[in-house]
Formats: C-alpha cells, sequence, structure tokens
C-alpha cells in the first residue's frame, strides 16, 4: 500500500517536474481504483488552471449538435431498429410482406439486395459498422457483409475480413457468421474476428466461446486464442495463438507477418489494395518475411521492406512489378533500364 | 446556451453539501458537476450530454493537444469521444466516474494518434477508424504523462524559428502561405522547416516509443541477410 500522495505532488508531476522515482512512486499509488478517480479528478482541476489554447466550446458543441442531428435523419431512414421492436411490429409486417412481394416478383442480385442491407468496403478502405442489433464489426478492405433485413438480423453473411464485437441481447438471440465456403460461426456474445477469402478461411477468437460448423454436422468448440484455418483445399487446422490481437492489426492499418514469404505478402496485398503483385524472382518470392508494418497502400508497405531486403519495384497501371536488385551493378539503387521480367542473375558472387 | 451556465449554478447551490472530506482540502463543486450530469441524464438525454460536453470539452481538448500539438486534431479526437459517449448510451454503462471515461478515453486516442503518426505522416481519417483497443495502451497510466511530456520536449528542442513556425503551422492552424507572409520567408522554406521539424519529432518519439518497428527492422535485415 502507497503511502497518500498530495495534489501538489500530482500537479508537479502533470507539470513534468519529478522524478523518474517519483513516478514510479504515483504508478503503483495510480493502481488504486479510488486513487485513479482523484487522479482524473486533479488531471481536470491542471488542465483547468493550464491552458494551452482558448477553446472555442461553442463551435465544437455546434458541431456536435449538427452531428447529432444527422444522426437522427439516419435513425429516421431506418425505422426498424432494436429500440422499436414492439411499437413497430405492425410497420415491421408490412415492410416485411411488400419485400417478399418483390421477391417473388424479381430475383437475382436484386433479390439480395431487398432481403440483405450490405455494407461494403473498397481496395484500401476499412469501415467501422454498427449493426442493428448494436454489435460493433470492423470491416477490412475489399470485404462485404450482409445483414438480413427479414427474421433474424443476427445471421449475416461475410465475404473478406472482418472482426466482431457482438453484444448479447437481452433474449440471448444467437449471433452466426456465415462464409461463403459453408463454415458457420455460432456465438451469444464476445469479439473474434474472421477470414474468408479465395485463399482460404481463418477464425481466430479473442475473448469468449464459439461454436464453429466448418462442414455439415462437424462442430468445434473455440477456446480464446484458438486460431481454425481452412486453406483452398479445404483442408482444416487448429492452432492455438498467444497473441490474438495480431490478427486483427488490420484495423490500424498494420500488416503482421510472421515468416511469411514474400508470395504470401504480396498475395495479402492483393486482397487488401486491389493491386496485380508480380514478383519476377522466384528466389525473391520465396524470401521470408517477420515484422509489422503500417501502410496505407501497397507501395508504402514495399517502401518499407524496400529498405531492409535487395529488390526495387515499378509500378505501371495496376500492377506492382517486383524484381530483385543487384546491387552491385547498381551503387545508387536507381535502376537504369526497364526491368522486363528477365531475372539479372545472382544476389552477390 | 446561456440557460445551461445559469442552470448549473441554481443546482450547485442546491446540492451542496455532499459526503464532506473525501480528500482534504479539495473544493466540493467538482463532485457536485458529476452528480449534477449524472441527474440531468434522468430527464432529457440529449441535453444532459450537451451538459457533460460544456463541462469537459474544453480541459479534454486543453490535454489532447499535448500529445498531438494540433488543434484541429484534438477537437477531432474529443468530439469523437463525445460522439461514442451518445450513440452507444453510455451514461449508465460506465461504472467511473464521467471525467475519468472521458479522460481515458481521449488519453487512448491521443496516445494511438501519436503513436500513428510517428510511424507515418497519418491524416485524422485514419485516426478516427481506429478502435481504442486493449492492446495498443500502454499498461501504465503514467506512460501517458511521459509521452506527452516527450512531445514537449522535442518541441522545445528544435531551432527557435523551426519552433515558431512548427508552432504557428500546427498549434494556431495556419497555412503555409500565411506563415510565409507573416514571418517574411519563402513558402518552401516555411515547408522546409515543417519538414525538418516533422522529422525530428519523428526521430526523436520513434526511439522510445515504437520499440516494436525498431526491433522488426533489425530481425528483417538479418534474415535479408542471410541471402
Amino acid at each position: 500500500m502507497e503511502s497518500a500522495l498530495t495534489k501538489e505532488e500530482i500537479f508537479s508531476y502533470f507539470s513534468g517536474r519529478c522524478t523518474a522515482f517519483q513516478k514510479e512512486r504515483i504508478g503503483n499509488w495510480v493502481k488504486d481504483e479510488k486513487n485513479r478517480e482523484l487522479f482524473f479528478k486533479w488531471l481536470h482541476e491542471w488542465e483547468k488552471k493550464n491552458v494551452q489554447y482558448d477553446v472555442d466550446v461553442d463551435a465544437g458543441l455546434d458541431r456536435h449538435r449538427l452531428w447529432v442531428a444527422s444522426l437522427k435523419e439516419q435513425k429516421a431512414e431506418h425505422p426498424v431498429s432494436p429500440d422499436t421492436v414492439a411499437a413497430g411490429w405492425s410497420r415491421r409486417w408490412i415492410t416485411a410482406c411488400m419485400l417478399l412481394l418483390a421477391v417473388l416478383v424479381t430475383g437475382g442480385v436484386f433479390r439480395e439486395k431487398l432481403l440483405y442491407k450490405s455494407y461494403t468496403t473498397t481496395y484500401g478502405e476499412i469501415q467501422k459498422v454498427v449493426l442493428p442489433d448494436g454489435s460493433k464489426v470492423v470491416l477490412n478492405a475489399n470485404s462485404v457483409i450482409l445483414v438480413p433485413r427479414i427474421g433474424n438480423n443476427r445471421d449475416v453473411r461475410l465475404k473478406g475480413e472482418a472482426s466482431f464485437e457482438v453484444v448479447t441481447t437481452p433474449d440471448r438471440r444467437r449471433f452466426r457468421v456465415l462464409t461463403s465456403r459453408n463454415m458457420q460461426i455460432e456465438v451469444l456474445g464476445t469479439t473474434f474476428s474472421v477470414y474468408s477469402r479465395a485463399s482460404g478461411e481463418r477464425v481466430v477468437l479473442n475473448e469468449g466461446k464459439v461454436q464453429l460448423q466448418y462442414q455439415k454436422g462437424k462442430e468445434l468448440e473455440m477456446q480464446p486464442g484458438d486460431m481454425i484455418t481452412v486453406d483452398a483445399e479445404g483442408v482444416l487446422k487448429v492452432d492455438y495463438t498467444p497473441n490474438p490481437d495480431q490478427y486483427t492489426a488490420w484495423m490500424f492499418h498494420r500488416f503482421v507477418f510472421e515468416d511469411l514469404t514474400f508470395e504470401k505478402v504480396g498475395q495479402q496485398l492483393e486482397e487488401v489494395f486491389g493491386n496485380r503483385i508480380v514478383i519476377n524472382d522466384s528466389l525473391l518470392a520465396q524470401q521470408v518475411i517477420s515484422g509489422s508494418f503500417t501502410a496505407l497502400d501497397a507501395e508504402e508497405l514495399l517502401d518499407f521492406l524496400k529498405e531492409a531486403g535487395d529488390f526495387t519495384y515499378e509500378k505501371t497501371g495496376d500492377q506492382l512489378i517486383i524484381d530483385s536488385n543487384g546491387s552491385s551493378m547498381n551503387p545508387d539503387g536507381i535502376p537504369d533500364g526497364i526491368p522486363d521480367g528477365i531475372p539479372d542473375g545472382d544476389n552477390g558472387i | 446556451m446561456k440557460d445551461f451556465s445559469g442552470r448549473q449554478k441554481k443546482k450547485q447551490e442546491e446540492i451542496t453539501p455532499p459526503v464532506a472530506g473525501s480528500s482534504p482540502g479539495e473544493p466540493s463543486n467538482e463532485l457536485d458537476s458529476e452528480i449534477l450530469i449524472r441527474r440531468a441524464f434522468e430527464q432529457n438525454y440529449d441535453e444532459a450530454v450537451e451538459l457533460l460536453f460544456r463541462w469537459y470539452y474544453a480541459p479534454l481538448c486543453n490535454h489532447a493537444i499535448r500529445y498531438v500539438s494540433s488543434r484541429e486534431v484534438a477537437e477531432d479526437l474529443v468530439s469523437e469521444v463525445f460522439c461514442t459517449f451518445y450513440q452507444e448510451r453510455l451514461f449508465d454503462k460506465i461504472d467511473k466516474s464521467f471525467r475519468t471515461y472521458l479522460f481515458t478515453s481521449i488519453r487512448n486516442k491521443a496516445f494511438n494518434y501519436v503513436r500513428m503518426e510517428i510511424n507515418r505522416s497519418a491524416s485524422i481519417e485514419h485516426a478516427a477508424m481506429v478502435p481504442d483497443p486493449a492492446c495498443q495502451q500502454p499498461d501504465e497510466i503514467v506512460h501517458y504523462e511521459d509521452l506527452y511530456h516527450d512531445v514537449d520536449r522535442v518541441i522545445n528542442l528544435l531551432p527557435q524559428r523551426r519552433r515558431k513556425i512548427y508552432i504557428m503551422h500546427r498549434l494556431e492552424g495556419k497555412k503555409h502561405e500565411e506563415i510565409a507572409g507573416e514571418l517574411g520567408i519563402s513558402v518552401n522554406t516555411v515547408k522546409e522547416h515543417m519538414y525538418q521539424a516533422l522529422q525530428q519529432i519523428r526521430g526523436y518519439l520513434r526511439e522510445k516509443w515504437l520499440p516494436v518497428t525498431i526491433l522488426f527492422v533489425v530481425k528483417l535485415g538479418g534474415v535479408w541477410n542471410l541471402l
């Protein structure tokens, strides 16, 4: 138990006038929840006394009001929300009947549009979505999530990659994620991420418990840290990851590679940013990369890798063509000819 | 808007005195404001959030700017905190005081923003998309102060003229052209100073606040050198 700290001590700490030892003491003191309340109370007081600039509260409040107004408008456009279920029953039925009729009359893509509300991201885009039931989804680039307009709005479909934070509903309705390859993930309320693209599928559980149905009748129960991957051939693998958060690093535009070949890295970049990545050197393509990077487009990431690796790349249209670098021939690192796909010999002698 | 401040004062007088002496020598009106706002939530939701906004917006901006050194970014981040609070109706979900919740949120957001900025020149849109995950946060509360103290230190380390330009651009939100006009220098010189300032600041902060990145470069280099 740490002895009490005075306001003066904390104030000089906020101002940066305290020793490393005092800091340690404050760090321990503030671990106590009651002290933490006091800490923030004093921080509030200190901030009011040490003005950095004149904040225009009215302008801020105006902006906040505008935002609230636009939020209400949005809600008015989609009146069927969980809060209004009881009141909106009749309207809901009418909508359902009309939709059903429309579905019977039409069909195809339009049918999908009528039956599902879809959220889509383009290449390079990450979107935060709050589903009608209050669950939160962060959608990675080049992904689609479909939410049924009628029936259980907790039966969503996913193509691409997303991270879910599912809330428990008062009536404890199950939440299901269906992927294009008939993987079915069933939860009540928890945090997990799902990846479902051409190259395979993956589910990583961060918290809670998840039921996974990966083929008709085959079920698995996942525990936190469990990672289940299904490759393009349909082979299922169960792994444990001490670090489930690394599979949602993309939410921060981060890429985490753990002993991944350059080829696979290129594949990920294609999925997320939509460029075609061509690696002209098969040796280079098999090089293994580990590390984490923040990047908003493919070129930015390649620039990072370029610093450490021995290659250059060139952009033509949507394509990024990567060539290994004959560094001894090119001390500037500037290619003087146009690489035409012919590997220019070995690296080094 | 005036009626708000009027009402605040009136109600404060009504509520005194609360539990006395939770900590000696501190004014009790702080405690009152929390009770007052909590009561307001029982009546009108929108007004209550606005009351909360009036009470905490300025100190939160004041705090955030210590990290992000930009008025615009600070205000955007604080607005976002209030939006989340409003949209998710957090007033009855949080088990601590509003103040603790709001300050903790803004510190997380500002922290993430700085991390992202020293890693690259990110714009506010990208910080806006970032939820506040536990995994990205420092494990000790004192690290937050460490970060803004470091930010302050490195800004102070800038050569005076560069510092002035940096502050005019970031804090005061002046455009390159305006600064050039005021100081009687060319726009390119201003841009160059800004570039150098950012490089210097990022370089200084990176070393301490992005150890992960540095580690991977070494590791990556190692792998590649095996070629």
